[in-house]
């Protein structure tokens, strides 16, 4: 909860000035009922009222840093594959892929092993898994 | 040069708040010319914190219930003349 602060000012007898803190004032206290406190409670001394400051106290909330997506893999009915998410998408095994980039651009080879999987490569499997981060 | 010795006066009050927590106000120079009088100021600040809620608790912000106790602390500081 945030909160605020008020700073008495009051002149001692003999000239010396004062300035009192009070912390942890109520934040939805009124200024008029702050202001009459600090006169009642410098009341209670010798010291001539001066004046009362008010500090108000902000929480700042900064925002949560961008949320790490849960990634899925989908596999579509035509058996397209969808990645969505953070971290790094692999592909391993035996497989035939078929690069399709650009639309009339098809490059096929065949892959064993492990590599980075390719936005926009078809992976015509014929034993390979997906594995994400690695 | 003789010795010279200084008193200071404060005036200590302990609230109480409804989540069991202390908070300690402390006020300098109290008006001890009439210990009634300062009584009874401390008595009606006591009751204006209870209908404002100027003051809350330290630690959860905790409604104000009453000054537990009031006490007026005097401090003789005395410097030695070391002359």
């Amino acid at each position: 909860m945030a909160k605020d602060s008020i700073i008495i000012s009051s002149t001692a007898q003999g000239g010396k000035k004062l300035q009192k803190t009070i912390t942890n004032v109520n934040p939805e206290a009124t200024n008029a009922n702050l202001e009459t406190f600090a006169q009642m409670f410098n009341g209670l001394s010798t010291n001539d009222y001066g004046e009362t400051n008010r500090v108000k106290k902000q929480l700042t909330t900064e925002p949560d840093g961008t949320s790490k997506t849960e990634p899925t893999l989908t596999v579509g009915s035509d058996g397209a594959i969808t990645y969505n998410g953070d971290g790094e998408l692999f592909v391993e095994g035996d497989y035939n892929y078929i690069h399709d980039n650009t639309v009339g651009n098809d490059k096929s080879a065949s892959f064993s092993g492990k590599v980075h999987a390719t936005e926009g490569t078809n992976y015509a499997a014929k034993s390979v898994s997906f594995s994400i981060g690695g | 040069m003789a010795d010279k010795t200084k008193t200071t006066s404060t005036l200590v009050m302990v609230g109480e708040f409804a989540d069991g927590d202390d908070r300690t106000l402390n006020q300098d120079n109290p008006d001890t010319s009439s210990l009634a009088s300062l009584t009874a100021g401390v008595c009606s600040l006591e009751a204006f914190c209870k209908n404002t809620q100027v003051i809350i608790g330290d630690k959860t912000g905790a409604a104000f219930k009453r000054f537990r106790s009031a006490k007026v602390v005097n401090k003789t500081t005395t410097l030695l003349d070391l002359n």
